[in-house]
């Protein structure tokens, strides 16, 4: 991780409050990975945000968000030509191991790191079923998504775009007849949550992306923990990606 | 300029300490905060024995500060000083190691355990608010003493006591800590608040730090300053660089960073800056010259 700064080349305002932002790469020694995020400085918040990485090449950086509240909300509100101070990059990325067919799910602005995950996973040819769901057609972003070989499954909860249905309905409708060695996901809490019991269940291993209100970023102050098996861990340095085995899964979500 | 500290015995390079809690165990940071700029590692509280610490839903951001409900969460002692303090050491910067927690005993025999000579001194966390006790041994001047006298028992190394602004007069806490035999104090913790989540209709009670409680905690170091003759490291809401020169005149030896430098990593530099500027704008060569010099105390006959 280092502290740096990036400029924003492209701005997108994609549906009813979500963004694409394209930004230069000053991470030239250590390319970021899916899964890692940068904590991004905000002006009119007191705290950074950590925003999840979509997607890197050597010269540009992609960050999808979605505006939930003032920091977001502030950040949405950068121009072109702007600059951002950010640390990063920052978090324990997705691994592929040695799986092969393997399924990438995203609820809603989930998406972001999936986009990166299967934009590397075209690169290392693994065969891959992209899974991607909004609450509705509005929020589902076709365009963003990478051309290449793989199959795309899309849903909405009201059926207005692809399947009717959740993530996780459809995950379990797709996998009783396509084993697939293991599924990587990245959405809201409940969805996740039903992934995990999902991954139980089959025994299909799983591993999510978590999203959690943070202070450091840098995995020194303990802000940001969630409940694991084997005590208490941080979402910004021992993950954000986590097995969902090592996690316990509470009723009440962690923000 | 040279910045060059003396807090009591501790020399140190500079006046800017991390405020401990915010700087993990002490090495995690290198990548990111210039380390050239601070005067110690002071190391997040160590405990006996290892600390889950309190449950999820640990930060808030509420205005212009940050509530915390950590609990004391770190490896332990003894795990500290086998995987920690090995790397630390490289970094070849007083070591200020924070101890604390709920149970006296284990407080003493920590203070006994890092009685080492890699550690240059030792920090009581007399205030930690997250600990669901209802009354801080801080907010006790008979505890103070009680505590500070049994650590001084078992070390030679300079004791730095850790007071809480949750008093109704912190100079008789410095007092009594001062009497005990401690030979530094570190002015604050966090402010005990509580912050209401609408969302969820729950609350957070905590430690309040952050920017916002910048003038609370000045003032907490005026106090002091009035009434002990030990050095004061000052501490809370510092987010400019002119904060912490302001925390130094009105009598901080050295300054604590804690909330502000996870933000902007460059704070302890631009501290330095000001500070420096400032020193030769008033053409005074050591920065311990200027500890308390606008606080008006004593025989000080300058105007404030």
């Amino acid at each position: 991780m280092i502290h740096t700064t990036l400029s924003l080349i492209e701005k997108e305002a994609m549906g009813e409050g979500f963004y694409l932002f394209e930004t230069t790469n000053p991470f030239q020694r250590k390319a970021p990975q899916p899964g890692q995020f940068l904590h991004i400085k905000i002006e009119g918040t007191l705290l950074r945000r950590p925003i999840s990485l979509a997607g890197a090449t050597e010269e540009r950086l992609r960050l999808f968000f979605a505006v939930k509240g003032k920091g977001t909300s502030l950040l949405a509100q950068t121009k072109q030509g702007d600059t951002l101070d950010v640390i990063g990059p920052l978090g324990r990325p997705f691994s592929f191991y040695d799986y092969d067919n393997i399924l990438l799910a995203a609820g809603g602005v989930g998406i972001g790191p999936i986009l990166f995950l299967a934009e590397t996973a075209l690169k290392q040819k693994k065969k891959f079923t992209l899974l991607y769901g909004a609450k509705k057609s509005s929020e589902l972003f076709q365009k963003i998504l990478p051309e290449g070989k793989y199959e795309k499954i899309l849903c909405t909860d009201d059926g207005s775009t692809g399947k009717k249905g959740t993530v996780p309905y459809l995950i379990s409708l797709y996998s009783a007849d396509k084993p697939y060695t293991a599924i990587y996901a990245s959405g809201p809490y409940f969805m996740l949550k039903e992934i995990a019991d999902l991954s139980l269940k089959t025994g299909i291993p799983a591993y999510v992306a978590l999203e959690t209100r943070m202070f450091c970023g840098m995995g020194v102050c303990q802000g940001c923990v969630v409940a694991s098996n084997d005590g208490y861990q941080r979402v910004c340095k021992d993950g954000p990606v986590f097995p969902v085995s090592a996690l316990s899964w509470p009723e009440d979500p962690w923000i | 300029m040279d910045l060059t500290t003396m807090l009591g015995k501790i020399e140190m390079a500079t006046p800017v300490l991390p405020a401990s809690g915010t700087f993990g165990y002490g090495n995690e940071l290198v990548e990111v905060i210039p380390y050239s700029m601070l005067g110690a590692i002071v190391t997040k509280t160590l405990t006996w024995h290892p600390r889950q610490g309190n449950p999820p839903g640990r930060i808030t951001e509420c205005g212009d500060t940050l509530i915390n409900s950590i609990g004391l969460q770190n490896i332990g002692v003894k795990e500290f000083c086998e995987e920690a303090l090995p790397k630390i050491v490289r970094l070849q910067k007083p070591i200020i190691a924070s101890v604390g927690g709920d149970d006296p005993d284990g407080m003493l025999k920590t203070v006994e355990y890092l009685n080492t000579e890699e550690i240059t001194a030792i920090e009581l966390n007399l205030s930690c608010p997250n600990l669901g006790t209802t009354r801080l041994v801080a907010q006790d001047p008979e505890a103070i003493k009680k505590s500070v006298a049994n650590a001084r028992s078992l070390t030679l190394k300079p004791l730095i006591a850790k007071l809480t602004p949750h008093v109704a007069d912190i100079a008789e806490t410095g007092l009594a800590a001062e009497e005990a035999g401690a030979n530094i104090l570190c002015a604050g913790n966090t402010f005990k608040g509580i912050v209401f989540d609408w969302k969820k209709e729950t609350l957070l009670a905590g430690g309040v730090s952050g920017k916002g409680i910048f003038p609370l905690a000045l003032r907490t170091v005026y106090d002091l300053y009035q009434a002990v003759t030990i050095p004061i490291i000052g501490m809370g809401g510092i987010s400019e660089a002119s904060d912490a020169l302001a925390m130094i005149l009105l009598g901080a030896t050295a300054i604590g960073i804690g909330t502000t430098m996870l933000i902007d990593p460059n704070l302890p530099e631009k501290v330095c800056q000001v500070i420096s500027e400032y020193m030769k704008k008033k053409s005074i060569t050591r920065i311990n010259d200027l500890v308390g010099i606008k606080n008006g105390k004593k025989n000080y006959s300058g105007s404030y």
